[in-house]
């Protein structure tokens, strides 16, 4: 499986996740140990995001926040245009991602197949795609098939950011929505049946009202994703077609303009607190108390020709939604103008002497983007060990501004982080910016929220029973935490590395802003090459989305094999 | 076979997945009389029910009901109720929409269905829990609710597949009771599963054994325990005194020997098959066989004793005194006592 088994640890079941309250029921006894590890947790966490989380995103509202300033962003018609298209496309491509997603989510949890779990792991692979990679393959896609020009033109409008939207997000909701289906029994379907309820009637006013709070997860995530994308539509907007996001970019690098980015800045951040206010109302309304008290049904579903048709129709609809992009995308890399060769492959991974700009040096690229990814993932689980050891204190106290504080920069786009970066550490004496480390830092602080939350949900199995029982058999502090805690967390430890190394190696958004034309990453170079006519580029743009892609995919299957080694012998 | 106006189930063969389930399955069961369903778990008695009520496809056979035979009707057209070991309630409704579902399932408005809800409700002792939400019920209460939304729509047959294995022993045996009545009142037949014959006894007229996928043995409760005729149903009746027998023969007779005495094998008694004393067939009497007493439980005020005679062969009695573990005592049966039941 590429992210480990869907069992409770799952990343993005974090979104429903509500029983953070269960261990406060227990008397609270912190060890000495534990003390000590809180209060460093919360130093620690506390000064690196006050400077490199809440001091640019507080430049930002500075900036932003004038009165003159508000009235001239939001006197604006322009500004509302771009607010408007924004939530739009964010709020269709997540309904037709939710529809899309529960259909698939359906064959993968309904039915009994052949190649069931290959058709699961493709269809949770645009997920880690980084979105450089989802749109170059979807520009290929609408070269294949000729679509320029026409009303499907998946580039330059809306249809095509929404479609690869689409895809995108089908990911995330297929992953959240499978894990909690999966483990809801088939009784309650099998009852209105007998009751008289027909397939559709059943669906409706049984299935679909239990998925209800894995739908609002899921329906959450990927409006967050589709608000803040940046990528995707930097590249298949081809600037024609703006949101929030694309123009706090242009904005702030491209006219200079730092106040109407702030502004804009603000309106999105507003929106993201909003949806995650929206997010918790709802979780709260619609509980959890299904998950994990029911008898999972043995699952002997009948197969009538009605079903195997929607089984059969399904599979295509996967293996050809989401797979053509990704096929395409290595034929493309591998078509030359004299046939299919290891052309691009070869240019971009030789030292570059013809071109004049180091921005297309491919190779240094390369090694920038696994060292900085590498380091980003250092820092994040770090990072995100601690601060989920506050996520899970029995303190309701710390564990409640933990949540919020965290949810925040899981919420907050790499475009606005990379801008408050740049407006907020150049002081004259000491410029940040041009160092290289701020890179990895922002690339983790994407990822540190995901860490918390899967390593918080595996820190709250670890119960105080559990704790007392190793102590009255003789461990002491540390011993506690070496054979207790970490055997219990160490999967979803490596879980939360592996995706804070796929969002750093893809991250576009605040990499944009931090790198320097003679310090390239991937994504950066993927854009630039794309942006520049002729054959060579192109194809060495698709090669290099090819190696991204595969790096992203080998290092999240690598470190989960790992986990299980290590799960296993510990 | 008679027919009737019940359900039939006829030569019925059932695979999953191309594994064949159920063979040559053919169970009466005449209206208004509940037949339960005894096996051992894995014997293919929930793959019946879900095949009777249309959840799993037949591969041969027949299912009707008042004469009509169901096998091409989807399943929820087929009018036939199931409770659920989990009570499988919606736990997005309330009491009176979980109710209700079924009624609304045939089109009822609310102000129809409103009176046959709260009638059904105060039918299984929950009046006024129209508004409850089912997170707030004890686990008795939610398999009332589930009995009341399976009868509400009138079925004319109602299945229950182990539906109270999640309670405790005497809510278990109370709630029994209370189906047993009102499928009386209602005159709704009903085939019922479990592996506990204690259960069966509370609830049954009719007694079906299965194993493996098939019947073995059906009829009613005094007739099962005159005579199990396998072992297999003596095990699953808690008859559990049986012991393999050496078979020898003299002048063309089969003989097999008991501590008390020689037992003559019939020619009509099965070739396989094991011998069985009743504990009540057992005497506490001096100038019987030695035994030594293995263990004891306490039984409606009497005990009974697993007892150990030679080396290896064990024998339960019944009696009111007291004995230790480890004593000795004299035990005497009468040889014509011993039952020969046949193994399959």
């Amino acid at each position: 499986m590429l992210f480990g088994t869907s069992g409770p640890n799952n990343g993005l079941k974090l979104f429903y996740d509500d029983d953070y309250k269960t261990n406060s029921t227990f008397a609270i006894q912190l060890n000495n140990y534990q003390k000590i590890l809180t209060v460093t947790a919360l130093i620690v966490s506390t000064v690196f995001f006050s400077i490199f989380y809440f001091f640019p995103l507080g430049k930002i509202l500075w900036y932003g926040l004038s009165p003159e300033n508000i009235t001239a962003v939001f006197g604006s018609h322009t500004t509302w245009k771009i607010i408007w298209f924004t939530l739009w496309q964010a709020l269709i491509s997540t309904a037709v991602s939710l529809c899309v997603g529960i259909l698939i989510a359906n064959i993968l949890t309904r039915f009994n197949f052949r190649g069931r779990g290959a058709l699961s792991v493709l269809a949770t692979i645009p997920f880690v795609m980084p979105t450089v990679v989802v749109a170059s393959a979807f520009l290929s896609l609408n070269s294949l098939f000729k679509l320029e020009g026409t009303v499907f033109s998946l580039e330059g409008g809306p249809f095509g950011i929404i479609v690869a939207h689409v895809f995108f997000n089908t990911a995330i909701v297929v992953r959240t929505l499978g894990g909690w289906w999966g483990q809801l029994s088939l009784d309650p379907e099998y009852a209105a049946r007998t009751l008289g309820a027909g397939t559709f009637k059943t669906f409706f006013l049984v299935t679909f009202p239990r998925l209800k709070p894995a739908l609002i997860a899921a329906g959450s995530l990927a409006f967050l994703f589709t608000f803040t994308s940046f990528g995707i539509i930097l590249i298949l907007g081809s600037l024609k077609e703006a949101t929030i996001e694309t123009e706090i970019w242009r904005y702030a690098t491209q006219r200079i303009d730092i106040n109407t980015a702030a502004a804009l800045g603000i309106a999105q951040l507003a929106i993201v607190v909003l949806m995650l206010t929206i997010n918790s109302r709802l979780r709260s309304k619609y509980g959890t108390s299904e998950l994990g008290s029911i008898a999972v049904s043995d699952g002997s579903t009948h197969t009538t020709k009605f079903r195997r048709a929607r089984l059969y129709s399904g599979v295509l609809f996967t293996l050809l939604f989401l797979g053509t992009p990704l096929v395409l995308l290595i034929e493309r890399s591998l078509r030359t103008p004299n046939g299919y060769s290891f052309t691009y492959y070869r240019a971009i991974f030789t030292k570059s002497v013809s071109d004049r700009f180091s921005i297309f040096e491919t190779r240094t690229a390369i090694i920038n983007s696994i060292t900085w990814a590498l380091l980003a993932m250092a820092i994040a689980t770090i990072l995100g060990y601690l601060a989920a050891v506050l996520l899970s204190s029995p303190s309701e106290k710390i564990s409640k501004l933990t949540d919020v504080l965290f949810l925040l920069p899981l919420g907050t786009s790499g475009v606005l982080l990379g801008f408050g970066i740049i407006v907020t550490l150049n002081s004259s004496f000491w410029d940040i910016r041009s160092s290289w480390w701020i890179i990895p830092i922002a690339q983790a602080i994407l990822g540190i929220g995901l860490v918390a939350r899967i390593v918080g949900t595996a820190l709250r199995d670890v119960n105080t029973e559990m704790r007392d029982a190793a102590k009255v058999l003789g461990a002491s502090d540390v011993k506690i935490w070496r054979h207790v805690d970490l055997p219990i967390i160490s999967k979803s430890l490596i879980a939360g590395a592996s995706f804070s190394f796929a969002i750093a190696i893809g991250e576009f958004g605040a990499t944009a802003f931090l790198v320097r034309p003679q310090r390239p990453t991937i994504p950066t170079t993927i854009f630039n090459l794309l942006g520049r006519p002729g054959a060579s580029t192109y194809g060495q743009a698709m090669a290099l989305c090819v190696v991204l892609a595969g790096v992203t995919a080998i290092s999240i299957g690598l470190l989960d094999r790992t986990g299980t080694v290590i799960r296993d012998t510990a | 076979m008679t027919p009737h106006k019940g359900l039939i189930i006829e030569n019925l063969e059932v695979s999953i997945g191309g594994q064949q389930i159920l063979h040559d399955v053919s169970v009466d069961v005449e209206p208004g009389t509940i037949t339960t369903l005894l096996g051992p778990s894995g014997c293919g008695k929930t793959t019946l029910l879900k095949a009777i009520v249309g959840l799993i496809p037949v591969d041969e056979g027949d299912i009707s009901l008042n004469s009509t035979s169901l096998v091409s009707t989807p399943s929820h057209k087929r009018g036939i109720g199931l409770m659920f070991q989990s009570n499988a309630l919606f736990p997005h409704k309330n009491v009176e929409r979980n109710v209700s579902f079924g009624l609304q399932m045939q089109g009822q408005k609310p102000e129809e269905y409103q009176g046959r809800v709260s009638e059904m409700l105060e039918l299984v002792g929950l009046s006024g829990y129209n508004h409850r939400n089912v997170d707030t019920l004890s686990g008795g209460e939610r398999q009332r609710v589930a009995l009341a939304r399976a009868l509400a729509p009138n079925p004319n047959v109602l299945l229950l597949d182990e539906p109270f294995n999640s309670l405790d022993r005497s809510l278990r045996s109370t709630l029994l009771q209370e189906v047993r009545n009102l499928l009386k009142i209602l005159n709704i037949a009903a085939v019922h599963v479990t592996h506990d014959w204690d259960e069966a006894t509370r609830i049954a007229d009719n007694i079906t054994f299965m194993k493996d996928g098939e019947i073995i043995r059906t009829g009613l409760i005094e007739e099962i325990i005159m005579n199990p005729k396998y072992s297999i149903v003596a095990d699953l009746i808690g008859l559990e005194s049986c012991w393999n027998p050496i078979i020898f023969e003299e002048n063309r007779t089969s003989f097999f020997d008991t501590p008390w005495g020689r037992r003559k094998v019939d020619f009509i008694d099965p070739k396989s098959f094991v011998a069985l004393i009743r504990p009540e067939n057992v005497q506490i009497a001096t100038g019987g066989t030695d035994a030594e007493v293995q263990s004891k439980i306490a039984v409606f005020g009497e005990w009974i004793y697993k007892c150990r005679i030679g080396t290896d062969f064990i024998v339960s009695v019944k009696t009111r005194s007291n004995y230790a573990i480890g004593e000795s005592i004299s035990l005497y049966a009468d040889v014509n006592h011993v039952e020969i039941l046949e193994v399959l």
